[in-house]
Formats: C-alpha cells, structure tokens, sequence
C-alpha cells in the first residue's frame, strides 16, 4: 500500500515536471520575454538537466539575443556600406536650408 | 567646436550616414529609411529653439530618430494587423519535432560561448542578412524586441497584439534565424 503509493506519488511528480523537447524550446523562448511562472522556470531546468539538445538549444537563443544587441552598438561595422544617395543628401540640405531662411 | 549649439547646415553631411545606417537595419526598406531621416532633420528644426544643450547634437537627434521610427510602425499598424494570422508562418522548427515532441534532428552545439557572440563580427553580419529573409512582421518584432530591447508589454501595447501571440511570434522568428545561421555556420565549415 505504501509503495504504490509512494510510486504513484513519484510518477506523478515526475510527470508534472517532465515536458518534451518542443514544449521545452517555447518555454526557453517565452522566459526570454517575459517572467515565467516557478513551475515553467522548474520545467525547463528539469529538463535541460538530462537533455543536452536544448542545452544547445538554449545557448544558441542566448547567442542570437547578443548579437542583436550587438547590432544596436553604434561601434558596430555592419552596415557601414549603406550611405544615403548623394542625391537625397542634396535634397535634404536644400530642404533645411530652405527651411532655415 | 561647441558640442552643445545647433548648426543645421552640418547635420546632413555630419550625422545623414549615421542615421541612415540606423534606420535602415530596423525598417529594411531604402526608400521609407531616407524619408524618416529626412523628417527627423525637419522635425528637430523646427524643435531647435527647445534644444536645452543637456545632451550633444548627436544625441538630440537620435532621440527624435527614436520617435519617428516607432510612428512608423504605428502607422503600419493601422493598414496592416500584427496579430498573429492563421496563415502566418508557420514555426520552421515543427518539423525537427516527432509526434512525441522530441528532436528528429538533434540541434548541435554551434562551439560558440553566447558571452563571447558580439566579438564575432562574421556572425553579427550572417544576423544581419538573416533578418531580411524575415517576413516584414516578424522582422519588425525581433527588431522592437532583440535590437531595440522593448519590454513585451510595451510592444503588445504600441501595436495590439495579446502577449501570448507575441511570444509564439517571436518563437517562430527566432527559429527561422537559428536555421538560418545554422546554414551560414555550416557553409563555413565546408567552404574551410
């Protein structure tokens, strides 16, 4: 009696913390913008525990999230080829020189 | 030179790049990055009497950058929804998932320390291509997010959209730019 019961009280531990694979990438994600709930938070770190995949996974989200910032730097070289026309230059200087007068 | 007094006839050549270069990595397109650029001159001509010399001239006029770009996207807002639609995109990632929800194809380590991404100039460049690739919607909401760093609330309440759908829309965009990485990453490795 106390066994099962002890069984059936693991299973059921196990399975309120247990989540797959695709369940565990919306959750990484979903920390990422807002506060999760501790029983999210406990999923996921249950779950990454055993499961190196989303480990990877959750280092590749975290890589994309500084790069982004690291677009947002003004010492940043990319896109350091986009200049405006020099037509739209000449044509904004007349506008607020225009304006000016 | 005096960094906090106006000169209007020096901004074109002075800071036109710059902002140009910042508008344009969030609304992607040429055409609408000039005329926001050209407004904010405009715009912070006629504020130059309000300009109190608390920040630089730079500064001032990224300030009013800031402003006329997310009205940008309020204008796009009233034309197009940002909900999330049942034809959106779907997530790219569903197929790497079996009935059981685990890895069909297991993700592997992309020998990257996520501390150490931004030293990596070749990586922030793939993003950068990546992002175009993005539908417009979902371009504009990893820019709001990841680049410019809105709270989700914020987002959800500039342009209407309920939090949950936010956060599976944004799911999917970041999906879509792992596997596109991940395309980048590996052509690398076999190139050399």
């Amino acid at each position: 009696m106390a066994d099962s019961f002890r069984e059936k009280l693991r299973d059921s531990v196990l399975n309120f913390f247990a989540s797959t694979c695709k369940d565990t990438t919306q959750l990484v994600s979903e920390e990422m913008d807002h506060r999760i709930s501790i029983t999210k938070q406990w999923k996921i770190k249950f779950h990454l525990a055993i499961c190196e995949f989303c480990r990877h996974y959750k280092e590749q989200m975290e890589t994309l999230r500084n790069l982004a910032g690291y677009l947002n730097k003004e010492g940043s070289k990319i896109g350091n080829e986009n200049q405006l026309k020099s037509s739209a230059k000449e044509r904004m200087k007349k506008l607020l020189d225009d304006k000016e007068k | 030179m005096d960094q906090n007094v106006i000169d209007s006839s020096q901004w074109v050549d002075r800071y036109g790049n710059m902002l140009y270069r910042f508008t344009l990595l969030r609304v992607k397109d040429d055409e609408q990055s000039e005329e926001i650029v050209q407004n904010t001159f405009l715009a912070a001509l006629q504020a130059k009497d309000k300009f109190a010399g608390l920040s630089t001239e730079k500064t001032w006029l990224f300030g009013i950058l800031k402003h006329k770009i997310m009205d940008h996207f309020r204008r796009i807002k009233k034309t197009k929804t940002f909900d999330l639609e049942p034809d959106d995109d779907r997530d790219p990632c569903q197929s790497e998932f079996d009935g059981k929800g685990h890895w069909q194809a297991l993700p592997i380590s992309w020998g990257i320390n996520p501390q150490k991404a931004t030293e990596n100039q070749e990586l922030a460049r793939f993003l950068a291509t990546c992002m175009d690739k993005l539908s417009d919607k979902y371009r504009r909401l990893f820019v709001l997010r990841e680049i410019e760093g809105m709270r989700s609330e914020e987002i959800c309440a500039e342009l209407d959209i309920t939090p949950s759908n936010l956060w599976v829309m944004l799911h999917r965009t970041r999906n879509q730019l792992k596997k596109c990485l991940e395309t980048h990453l590996f052509e690398k490795k076999t190139n050399g």
